[in-house]
């Protein structure tokens, strides 16, 4: 920048302003809530952008300098805020000054000898340099002035000012007075000096402080507030963005600004309330959400004459809660104004206050204000501490614009264009105010086109006429001699495999089996069992698998429900089944009957619209509910299995999942329809066991496996054997976090790995992400659907969401199930018309998942809406818990809960209310008669009282730590004795979340499972004691496994110091040496 | 309270849909209208075999 041949004049004390050696102090008042936040927020970050902004404006009128200053001078002289310093340290509280007699600096220049791209130049430079140069807030004055003379008559007037001093209006009108006083000092340098205004700034603050402090205004916030919860803007940084706020703006269509105004003219409203309504409806559409709260800055300067010429800042930003369900554009008006309205003698309430009850420090980061538009304003830099701040400005002609001002570091350029967007969709479409808002989709065409069918999974066509059965007869005929089937003991040939169920099938048939008939099927994870499930389907029957660990009564309600009439028990587990209007034919005597039918195909016996199976999932109202699969989905599913799990490789794959559940249908069906080798796992296997068993018959073609799974191969397999494992390890049935990928591939850069996700309800799985790189996000995504499946994000209107937003997923396409056994209702309610898709009469799934979109097409999980979670892979819904425990006849009334979410392994915890402490060991014994063993809560903890949050719901995040409130129940004899106990004690502790342990606990009793007993064995190694995996699973009692423990290096734990936090400090352990 | 009404497809499987907004292709409307809750309830009333149309007539010429 070249100025030496530009003439430069300065008015003014050169350099800094100098404080006067002693300043008379005329004034002194504390800050108000705001200010104290603005100054302090600067003092904290000293380093962070100031907290200022920069206006620069054209002034038509010939320049003189001295007459300017004199201007200047006069103003300053009638406003005690332009004079104005704080202190922050030398008096009990803070303390804002005014000077008696303050100069304000005003540089001039003349730029008239340059081109006006120069000028130009010199100008946004001149902005650049002040916006990052800080105020001394302790030195007044907090203001700057710079005049740039650009031709004979007319000059630039740019003011810097510390936005704790002055509010928008505050100055503007300084400015004006600025101009308006030189002006008629050019007229008549003789013009006399203007009274001062009546009112001071220190009144506002008082009025504030009186405010804050009123129970009447306390009480109206906490009313309009009652469980509100923080409603902010998805994120979605601009990583390239050069400065750290960024504007949009635009101008709102004449016609439509007429129309907006008429509609006020109708509802007898002010204008400012459709704009508000405007605003309300554009937050819900870019958070997706229906209960909003968003900001509303109102100037809350005296009353009346005395405030309106007061400078300072008097700003305040109120909340404004919305709710936004099904309701009429003109009815969505009304409530905004009658909220508006209502909110007004109580604006002056300090947001800070409001917001020290939210959790997250912020109810909402986006405001809406008013303003006039200045069509003399050159040049703005103002700094939002909001996501986004939105103004609507009146121009002088009557017309609107609007202006978006967005932090760039959590909204890019591109998300507040889509956002102004949706602002004029909203705006266009509001004035027919007889229509529903709620159909209103936020989408550009353009955006709608992307994610309902560019990102949506491919058609494609599988065999829509083929059953998952006749799908495997395919390949006996291809491949008759190849291994199908091998559980270690038994291994049968595809042609063999086919031959032993067709027989099986001819006797089911005349048992009665056939389509839309259910046969429940309860064997162990063997050759046997899959002999078993193809005989169930080419009988032309669904099946319904039962896990043998199942409580009796599990199964007596599984056998009711789904309306089975044959069971096909192995005998060690005949007994098992409970007496009911079923016929229990053992396996063997099965097979016996068969020997003499014939073993060739039967022909078609179902269609693939018929049930393929029925899987029992957790309700929500306290029983399970069985998904009806049919075929279809089952077999384009399998198409997709086949080409993005099994094309590549060789091997097959293994079963050690329960057959309970879906996971199992990948690993179980793939191979058969595939030609491939599939290996049965015995479900005795502990996880320890299971990962030698893998290891041994490695290489797989793919492997699907929960993410706690590829945790635990991870922790036990040496690089070597985890990169021989599988060509493809396919993750899903719960959220897979991105530090276990990182884990896994540090020692295996070569499988593919896949995290699909699915409901049963949606015929396993139907997203698919490949990773092909480092995933960013804290979990990896779930990725896009696979083919012929449509997945959406949708608010609470089935709306698509925005591009980030968050919303709740819907499955469409060929993969929706028919729907849950024996329930009408809630199968009405779940499977709902899919709007989207272009086959007539087509249903789409609910999920309750919550997900979004990310940018470049793939789904974020974002987790449950409700109750239901996931543990080790499995859906549980607390409420069936609360519902077994309730079942006790001491019980009141119970709470299921989760802690150590945000851990590594989550646990379940359970609450009740009883008159009395019931022991724990009943409470578990009741349940353990009704739960299978995924849902049994470790820890059961007596409270008095259900904790409820201001909705009345169960806040379970105020529930006490698991056993904090018991300890009355035990005695001294049960503290953990001696360094070994106590060592052993305090890893428990740490990877149970439990508050005390006794020496009478044992592991699993408490939660553990074989995951974290491994856990427990490196960590007790790394003290120097070693503990037996068997030990700990038996389980033995914490005393017995302490006495049962050895030391492994003299001295042992005795010298250790117990129970430091080293949950990670096994990483880069000699895993090997565990096997 | 938002209103709904009773739908079903071709399959004659039921569904709930909001009453103001168009249905989708291939779905009519039952009859039915009211709070979601009233809906459901009559769904759970009429609907009472959950095979598609498809499915039940192939049963029923088996049968016949």
């Amino acid at each position: 920048m070249n100025h030496r041949t530009l003439a430069q004049e300065r008015v003014g004390p050169p350099g800094p302003p100098a404080i006067p050696a002693a300043p008379v102090v005329v004034e002194t008042s504390p800050l108000t809530v705001l200010q104290t936040g603005m100054v302090f927020h600067q003092e904290l970050d000293p380093h962070g952008l100031p907290y200022h902004h920069v206006h620069s404006h054209l002034v038509r009128a010939p320049l003189d300098t001295a007459l300017l200053h004199r201007a200047v001078q006069d103003v300053t002289r009638r406003h005690p805020v332009l004079r104005t310093r704080f202190d922050l340290v030398d008096h009990e509280e803070p303390l804002q000054l005014v000077h008696e007699d303050v100069e304000l600096p005003l540089s001039c220049e003349d730029l008239r000898g340059v081109t006006g791209d120069k000028q130009l130049k010199v100008l946004r430079e001149l902005a650049e340099a002040e916006r990052v140069r800080p105020f001394d807030v302790t030195c007044p004055p907090l203001v700057r002035l710079f005049a740039h003379r650009l031709t004979d008559d007319t000059f630039r007037l740019t003011q810097t000012d510390h936005h704790a001093l002055l509010d928008g209006p505050s100055r503007t009108l300084f400015r004006t007075e600025v101009v308006d006083r030189y002006r008629r000092l050019l007229d008549d340098p003789g013009t006399p000096e203007d009274p001062a205004p009546t009112t001071a700034f220190r009144e506002f603050v008082a009025l504030e402080r009186r405010t804050a402090v009123s129970e009447e205004v306390q009480r109206f916030w906490a009313d309009a507030l009652a469980g509100c919860e923080p409603c902010t803007l998805p994120h979605r940084p601009d990583e390239r963005a050069t400065a750290p706020h960024g504007t949009v703006e635009c101008e709102i269509p004449g016609e439509t600004a007429d129309r907006l105004r008429t509609l006020a003219d109708r509802l007898q409203v002010p204008l400012r309330s459709v704009l508000l309504a405007a605003h309300a409806k554009a937050v819900g559409l870019a958070t997706g959400r229906h209960d909003i709260v968003t900001g509303v800055v109102s100037d809350g300067r005296l009353e009346g004459a005395a405030g309106a010429g007061a400078l300072g800042m008097h700003l305040n930003v109120t909340p404004l809660r919305v709710d936004l369900t099904g309701s009429g554009w003109g009815e969505l008006v009304r409530q905004v104004h009658d909220t508006d309205a209502a909110a007004r003698p109580y604006r002056r309430y300090p947001l800070a206050v409001v917001q020290w009850d939210v959790d997250d420090g912020e109810l909402f980061d986006h405001v809406v204000d008013f303003a006039d538009a200045d069509p003399d304003l050159a040049l703005r830099v103002a700094p939002t501490s909001r996501t986004l701040s939105t103004t609507f400005l009146h121009t002088a002609d009557g017309g609107l614009r609007l202006r978006l001002d967005h932090t760039t570091s959590r909204l890019g350029q591109d998300r507040a264009e889509d956002i102004r967007d949706a602002y004029l969709k909203v705006l266009a479409a509001l004035p027919d105010a007889e229509e529903r808002h709620e159909h209103l989709c936020p989408l550009t065409e353009s955006a709608y086109h992307l994610m309902l069918k560019e990102w949506n999974g491919p058609a494609r066509p599988y065999p829509v006429d083929r059953c998952v059965h006749e799908l495997f007869e395919e390949q006996v005929r291809r491949v008759p001699d190849a291994l199908a089937v091998t559980d270690g003991t038994v291994e049968l040939s595809y042609a063999e495999l086919n031959r032993r169920a067709n027989r099986i099938a001819r006797r089911l048939r005349q048992q009665g089996a056939g389509p839309e008939s259910v046969v429940a099927v309860l064997a162990g994870r063997g050759t046997e069992l899959v002999v078993l499930l193809l005989a169930v389907l080419k009988s032309g029957a669904a099946y319904l698998p039962l896990e043998p660990q199942y409580p009796a009564e599990r199964l007596r309600y599984l056998l009711e429900d789904s309306g089975a009439r044959l069971v096909l028990a192995q005998e060690r587990f005949t007994a098992r089944v409970p007496e009911g209007p079923w016929t229990v034919w053992e396996t063997a005597t099965l097979a016996e009957e068969s020997a003499g039918l014939p073993d060739t195909d039967l022909g078609r016996t179902s269609a693939p619209d018929n049930l393929m199976y029925v899987i029992y999932t957790s309700g929500s109202t306290g029983k399970p509910k069985g998904v009806l699969v049919p075929h279809f989905g089952v077999v384009n599913y399998l198409g997709w299995c086949g080409e993005g799990y099994a094309a590549r490789g060789s091997g097959g794959a293994p079963v050690f999942s329960s057959i309970a559940f879906d996971m199992i249908v990948p690993n179980l069906y793939t191979p058969l329809v595939t030609g491939e080798r599939l290996c049965m796992l015995d479900d005795s296997l502990d996880s320890v066991a299971l990962a030698d068993r893998l290891d041994e018959l490695a290489p797989f073609t793919f492997i699907k496996m929960t993410p706690g799974h590829l945790d635990l191969l991870d922790q036990l397999l040496p690089p070597e054997r985890a990169r021989r494992l599988a060509t493809t390890l396919a993750v899903g049935a719960d959220t897979f976090p991105t530090r276990i990928l990182d884990s896994w591939r540090r020692k295996d850069t070569d499988s593919v790995i896949l995290n699909e996700y699915g409901p049963t309800e949606a015929s396993v799985g139907n997203t698919v992400h490949i990773v092909d790189g480092p995933v960013t996000t804290e979990q990896v995504p779930i990725g896009r659907a696979i083919p012929n499946t449509t997945m959406y994000v949708l608010d609470h209107a089935l709306n698509p969401v925005p591009l980030g937003v968050s919303g709740e997923l819907y499955i469409g396409g060929d993969c929706v199930v028919r729907g849950y056994a024996g329930r009408a209702r809630l199968t009405a309610d779940r499977f709902v018309p899919d709007p989207f898709s272009e086959v007539p009469g087509a249903r789409m799934y609910r999920t309750g998942d919550l997900g979004r979109w990310l940018p470049g097409g793939s789904l974020e999980f974002l987790g449950r809406d409700d109750d239901q979670l996931k543990v080790n892979g499995y859906r549980v819904e607390l409420g069936e818990i609360e519902a077994a425990l309730v079942a006790h006849p001491a019980v009141k009334q119970s709470v299921a809960a989760v802690i150590g979410k945000d851990r590594k392994t989550p646990r379940l915890v359970g609450y009740y209310i009883a008159d009395e402490e019931i022991p724990e060991r009943d409470l578990l014994a009741h349940l353990a008669e009704r739960l299978p063993a995924y849902m049994l809560p470790g820890i059961m903890t007596r409270i008095d009282t259900l904790p409820l949050n201001a909705n009345g719901k169960v806040d379970r995040k105020a529930l006490p730590t698991p056993r904090a409130l018991t300890e009355a129940a035990y005695d001294d004899r049960a503290v953990p004795r001696g360094e070994r106990e106590r060592t052993i004690a305090a890893v428990w502790q740490d990877l149970l979340y439990v508050e005390q342990v006794w020496r009478t606990d044992d592991f699993t009793a408490l939660g553990g499972n074989s995951l974290l007993a491994v856990q427990l064995v490196f960590r007790l190694r790394f003290q120097g004691l070693e503990v037996s995996l068997a030990d700990v699973l038996r389980p033995l009692p914490l005393a017995d496994l302490a006495a049962a423990a050895t030391p492994i290096r003299p001295g042992g734990a005795a010298d250790e110091p117990a129970g430091p936090d080293n949950s990670d400090s096994y990483d880069g352990f000699d895993r090997d040496g565990m096997r | 309270m938002s209103a709904y009404k009773v739908v079903l497809n071709d399959e004659e499987q039921y569904s709930i849909w909001p009453l103001l907004r168009d249905n989708p292709p291939g779905w009519r409307d039952e009859g039915t209208r009211g709070t979601r809750e009233e809906c459901l309830d009559r769904i759970e009333a009429v609907w009472t075999d959950m095979r598609p149309l498809g499915v039940r007539r192939r049963a029923s010429a088996l049968v016949a």
